[in-house]
């Protein structure tokens, strides 16, 4: 044993020292190499900028170097050369040099002491001001007076020397123009290239300093490291489309509403925004990251995590989709979904209490072994059923139905079915229904084959009152008496596509044991998720809860045999290369076939899958996984959460009742928007199309087209870049095709026949009158055969929608001031003008206005036809707002155009009745129609009408 | 980059410019589609237009309104009237598309007047661009509505004994109604070019001053529609056209969606 003293640890020495190096080397090497990936981005983000930058430069110079440029350049050289030789004439410099001098002598000899004697004219003033404030003398005031008085004449003065100034500098100035417009031309030869030169010399030599650009969003304790690879994403230019150096798509839209500054990248795009050492790693390709990037338009699935899933977003047009279509579809009748079956005044499918007496069972049989086969366009979907199994399930719900025994089915003449289709296509049912099988669900069931299906009896009973049967549907009451539904029941069940399948005997209906089999097939398939069965009202969903899907484990979802086949289609291994692709890639093989999993595999028959096909197509399934990869787990901060508040709010809650009633099917709600190509914006009506011009009716004046609100421009077709067409009245075409068609008059003349337009309804009704008129309809235009059906709404949407058209108008809700009809506001009036309401009555009441001629009042009709009748201004005093009523009265055509309400106020007319301008005329008769005294309103006792005086 | 800026708004401005000018020319094309000149030689097209079928009873229209002024008893329809062989009356015969030709000539009627409630006359034809002064005789108010397409249409009450002068810009066949009155219709066509003729009682119409050549004459009637023919006039010849039209069997009630 050696002495410590004579031991020697040179070789451990050495060999640590040689680890320690090489770690030193390697930390070094990862330090600046190795783990910064971003570091090569971003260098080669700034050649590219440079690159850019040069190019841009080069162009220019290259453009600079034309032919035909250099000739406009030298010639407008040769021009400044020519012009400073003119200007150098010793002539021309004389006359300058004098001018000059004259200029300069002004300036100082008469210009400057005047100035100068002005500002202390002014501070005399302030001080004698201030001593006026002290003590308040008479002769001070006189003083300041005076000094007023003088500064009043120095800026006179100094006005004068001004002007005469300026005609000595007009005169320099022209001496030089020419001098200066060549110079200023050439500059804008060169400016350009000159300015691009700088920047690309600013880019070439003082680069940023490479570094981790991090987003620290405190709220959510997180860190956003994206921008130190994506270094262009949020630059104004764009300078490559390759990422990470591209800038991002729609900028303005989706960065502008949410700067990265604020929001980072991954709240919308996910991922491992931390991350720096790979881009795998900071997109969360990697094993267990649950929520992998979203990119391009899945980036979309973020948009609910923050607004509310009603609102119509710009740039998030495909979740908007997949909103709709899950509300379509109904997917929560069986999945539970966070967000979605609020509306508690609404069902997925039908009541099935009274089927028996709806329809037939074999009907039903044949309906449940393929919904589609019957009704393409059926939102109910496929269960796949054997005969058997939709017997037995017939014979549960014909076994737990309530209802009348239905009659054999009942032949009707030609006559009573025309009728019936004269009814059905006039009153209103073609917004939501169509009886043409191509055209698909319109908004409620197509009605193409309805007669194969309904009861006779049952239909009747149906039309006169919906709620009745079915409590939560959205059909309205149409108010039909029992006649009209008759007769449009028969038309409806002429309608027929010949289907015909009889079952041999009807023992099985009545059969208990094929009925309790039939009631495990509706609990095994959750039937009463969607529908009203009897006995099963208290039934939870049967699927799986979707709320949270988008954060689910991969392990979670059974593949069955499929993985790898599934995976490979997305381009995966396994599926921890991309836990999102590969939870997409299994959701997308459920939706197309949602019982393909069991393929191949043994299992127990209450084992097996259950999803119903719905039938969707590609362009559906991935806009509903935009939808399921949002739906995730956790929330954000209260200050990131988009809260619907005010205006916005009414809008989009009325938005959705207006879809849920499809008030859009009847009522048209915006009019059309011109686009043209020199930039100029049309508002109004498109009239008439023809080859190469379009007839456009303003709605708002148009200076640039110099044009007012009433006129009908003519545009030709090449001008035109764009047009927005109106939303909604649907409907409208086809009751104008039967006014022309059947009772022959002009297109233009059978506007007038559907529904009204509601385009600025806001600014017309009174809110109070509008939600009483949405719970309890009355008929307004007794011309129309359409008729506003009774929808019983409840309370809370009829507030909404009331809600909804003020706030598109901006107008207050629900109380508003109205002065018109408050005494104070009349004794005003009538102390301006005496006499002023019996004037406006004389003015309604002259032959040459004669309100009511056309117009009902109260108990009193006019002359006439009822088809040829308006509205009964006894309703205007809570009907109309006082505002709209002059407008209506100044101008009825700006408002409605085609309407039957004449103008009638034009300048100097009336002037022996109501002496005034056409304005304070029309004010005059909205007084009178917001005080209708009751004795215009009544029949006289004699039984005549009270005439006029004249 | 101020300057270089400068530069493009002379490009744009000259871009507006020049869309303007297009714009303003374009319209003017369809205004001056047809060019007035000195025909020499002029053919004419004469005929008759009749009514395929039977003739049918005169309809008439309940006065239900204003009976001190407009009468207690039902007026005839003007909307169609047709002679025992079949003439129809108040047809419009025109040559639909003709670039160049003879001169609108005067004497074509520039009111529509209302008396008894009833317009006088039912059918009027003007040129493009030609003001027209709408009337009322009556001592009731009327309220005069356009249901034009391509003109801007108007709906104005016309007091008793007023007048309210209208122009006309774009070709098109209009009709004028009064809503106070809805028996009352009137016809006001706007025609492109001057070879036009209404025909009377007799069905007989007359298009004279017509240079030779092949053109498409075409016979409309506000109840019966609209029928063409091929006609080739020759330099001082006479061309024969008869026109038939057949009234429209009205279509069945049911619609379909497009």
């Amino acid at each position: 044993m050696k002495k410590e003293e004579e031991k020697s640890y040179v070789g451990w020495y050495v060999l640590l020292s040689f680890i320690l190096a090489i770690t030193n080397v390697w930390a070094l090497w990862a330090e600046i190499v190795g783990k910064r990936p971003w570091k090569d981005y971003q260098t080669r983000y700034y050649e590219l900028e440079y690159e850019n930058a040069k190019k841009k430069y080069d162009d220019a110079v290259m453009a600079f170097k034309q032919q035909d440029e250099q000739d406009v350049y030298r010639e407008i050289e040769r021009k400044l050369e020519r012009a400073k030789r003119e200007f150098n004439k010793p002539m021309v410099q004389r006359e300058y040099k004098k001018v000059l001098a004259e200029l300069r002598t002004l300036d100082k000899k008469e210009l400057a002491p005047l100035k100068f004697e002005s500002i202390v004219t002014r501070n005399k003033m302030l001080e004698a001001e201030f001593l006026y404030g002290k003590h308040k003398k008479d002769d001070s005031k006189k003083h300041i007076l005076e000094l007023d008085d003088k500064s009043k004449a120095l800026a006179e003065k100094i006005k004068r020397v001004e002007e005469k100034r300026a005609v000595l500098q007009s005169k320099l100035d022209g001496a030089k123009a020419y001098i200066t417009k060549y110079t200023k031309e050439l500059e804008s030869h060169s400016s350009n290239m000159h300015l691009l030169k700088e920047t690309m010399d600013k880019l070439g030599s003082r680069r940023p300093g490479l570094q981790v650009y991090q987003v620290h969003l405190e709220e959510l304790n997180e860190v956003d490291r994206c921008m130190s690879c994506h270094v262009g994403i949020n630059k104004k230019e764009s300078i490559s489309e390759e990422h990470p150096y591209a800038r991002h798509p729609r900028k303005e839209v989706y960065l502008g509403k949410h700067p990265p500054e604020r929001f980072g990248c991954a709240i919308c795009h996910e991922g491992q925004a931390r991350a720096t050492t790979s881009p795998k790693k900071a997109h969360g390709e990697v094993e267990y990251w649950l929520e992998p990037m979203n990119k391009g338009k899945m980036a979309q699935a973020s948009c609910v995590k923050c607004h509310d899933k009603g609102e119509e977003l710009v740039g998030g047009e495909d979740i908007g989709k997949a909103v709709k279509l899950v509300d379509e579809l109904g997917c929560y009748g069986c999945h539970p979904i966070e967000g979605f079956d609020t509306d508690k005044n609404r069902m997925i499918g039908p009541d099935l209490n009274e089927i028996s007496s709806k329809v037939s069972p074999e009907w039903v049989v044949s309906w449940l072994q393929g919904p589609k086969g019957f009704r393409a366009s059926t939102r109910m979907p496929d269960f796949k059923l054997s005969e058997d199994d939709a017997m037995a399930i017939t014979s549960y719900l014909w076994q737990n139905s309530e209802g009348f025994e239905p009659g054999e089915p009942e032949e009707f003449d030609e006559e009573t079915v025309d009728e019936g289709a004269f009814i059905f296509e006039n009153v209103g049912c073609l917004a939501c229904h169509s009886d043409v099988e191509e055209d698909g669900r319109i908004h409620g069931p197509n009605l193409a084959r309805v007669g194969d299906k309904i009861n006779y009896e049952f239909l009747v009973s149906w039309l006169l009152e919906p709620k009745k049967h079915q409590p939560r549907t959205r059909m309205p009451d149409l108010r039909l008496d029992e006649e009209d539904a008759q007769y449009v029941a028969a038309f409806l069940t002429s309608l027929k596509g010949g289907f015909i399948e009889a079952l041999s005997s009807e023992e099985w209906l009545t059969d208990e044991e094929t009925a309790s089999r039939g009631k495990d097939l509706i609990n095994r398939y959750g039937c009463f998720g969607c529908h009203n069965i009897q006995g099963m009202e208290e039934k939870t969903k049967i699927g799986v809860e979707l709320s949270e899907i988008g954060s689910k484990h991969i392990h979670l979802f059974d593949f069955g045999l499929l993985e790898k086949k599934l995976l490979h289609g997305v381009g995966l291994e396994s599926s921890h290369e991309n836990i999102g692709e590969a939870r997409r890639a299994w959701l997308r093989a459920k939706l197309t076939n949602p019982r393909q999993f069991d393929e191949g595999r043994y299992k127990r028959p209450e084992d097996k899958l259950r999803m119903p096909d719905f039938d969707l197509t590609e362009d559906e399934i991935e806009t509903l996984l935009v939808l399921l990869t949002g739906m995730r787990e956790g929330e954000l901060p209260e200050s990131y959460i988009a809260k619907l508040e005010g205006d916005k709010k009414s809008l989009v809650e009325g938005k959705g009742v207006i879809d849920k009633f499809n008030c859009m099917g009847c009522h048209q709600f915006s009019i059309d928007t011109l686009h043209m190509k020199d930039g100029v914006v049309a508002k109004g009506m498109v009239k008439l199309e023809e080859e190469e011009n379009l007839y456009f009716q303003l709605w708002e004046d148009n200076e640039v087209l110099g044009k007012k609100a009433g006129d009908t421009v003519q545009i030709a077709n090449e001008n035109i870049m764009s047009i927005s067409r109106s939303e909604g009245g649907d409907i409208g075409d086809f009751i104008i095709d039967y006014h022309v068609e059947v009772e022959g008059r002009v297109a233009e003349e059978a506007k007038v026949f559907p529904p009204p337009v509601l385009y600025g309804e806001g600014k017309k009704v009174q809110g109070p009158w509008l939600f009483d008129f949405l719970e309890e309809p009355v008929a307004l235009r007794p011309w129309l055969d359409v008729r506003m059906p009774t929808f019983k709404m409840t309370e809370d949407e009829a507030t909404v929608l009331a809600r909804y058209f003020a706030a598109l108008e901006r107008e207050e809700y629900p109380y508003e001031y109205i002065a018109e009809t408050k005494e104070k506001y009349l004794e005003e009036k009538e102390e301006e003008k005496p006499g002023y309401l019996s004037m406006a009555e004389h003015l309604f009441q002259s032959k040459n206005v004669n309100c009511a001629s056309c117009h009902i009042r109260g108990d009193i009709m006019p002359e006439g036809e009822p088809a040829d009748w308006a509205p009964d201004l006894s309703r205007a005093r809570k009907r109309l707002k006082p505002d709209w009523i002059v407008d209506w009265l100044m101008d009825p055509q700006l408002i409605q155009p085609g309407t039957k309400m004449p103008k009638f106020f034009r300048e100097g007319v009336f002037q022996d009745i109501f002496p005034g301008t056409p304005e304070e005329q029309a004010v005059a008769l909205k007084d009178l129609l917001m005080n209708l005294p009751e004795e215009m309103l009544k029949q006289q006792a004699d039984g005549s009408e009270q005439e006029e005086e004249e | 980059m101020k300057k270089f800026t400068d530069r493009y708004n002379v490009c744009f401005l000259a871009i507006a410019l020049l869309s303007l000018v297009l714009f303003l020319g374009n319209s003017r094309n369809i205004l001056a589609a047809y060019e007035e000149g000195d025909v020499s030689n002029g053919g004419s097209i004469t005929g008759t237009v009749k009514l395929a079928g039977d003739v049918p009873a005169v309809k008439t229209l309940k006065v239900d309104k204003d009976q001190a002024t407009c009468g207690h008893d039902d007026l005839p329809s003007e909307a169609l009237e047709v002679s025992g062989d079949g003439a129809v009356k108040n047809a419009v015969v025109s040559i639909t598309k003709i670039s160049k030709g003879k001169k609108f000539g005067a004497g074509t009627s520039s009111s529509i007047d209302q008396k008894g409630c009833v317009f006088f006359p039912h059918v009027t034809i003007i040129p493009p661009g030609s003001t027209i002064d709408l009337l009322n005789s009556d001592d009731v108010m009327h309220n005069l509505h356009s249901w034009s397409m391509k003109n801007t249409a108007f709906n104005e009450g016309v007091a008793g004994h007023g007048k309210m002068p209208k122009t006309f810009e774009f070709p098109e066949t209009i009709k004028i109604t009064c809503d106070v009155h809805k028996w009352m219709t009137a016809w006001l066509i706007v025609q492109e070019n001057p070879y036009y003729a209404l025909t009377g009682a007799d069905g007989k119409f007359k298009l004279d001053g017509v240079p030779a050549g092949t053109y498409t004459v075409q016979a409309w009637q506000e109840s019966l529609g609209k029928t063409t023919q091929e006609v080739t006039v020759s330099a001082g010849g006479d061309a024969k056209a008869d026109f038939e039209l057949t009234k429209k069997s009205k279509k069945k009630r049911r619609r379909r969606r497009r």
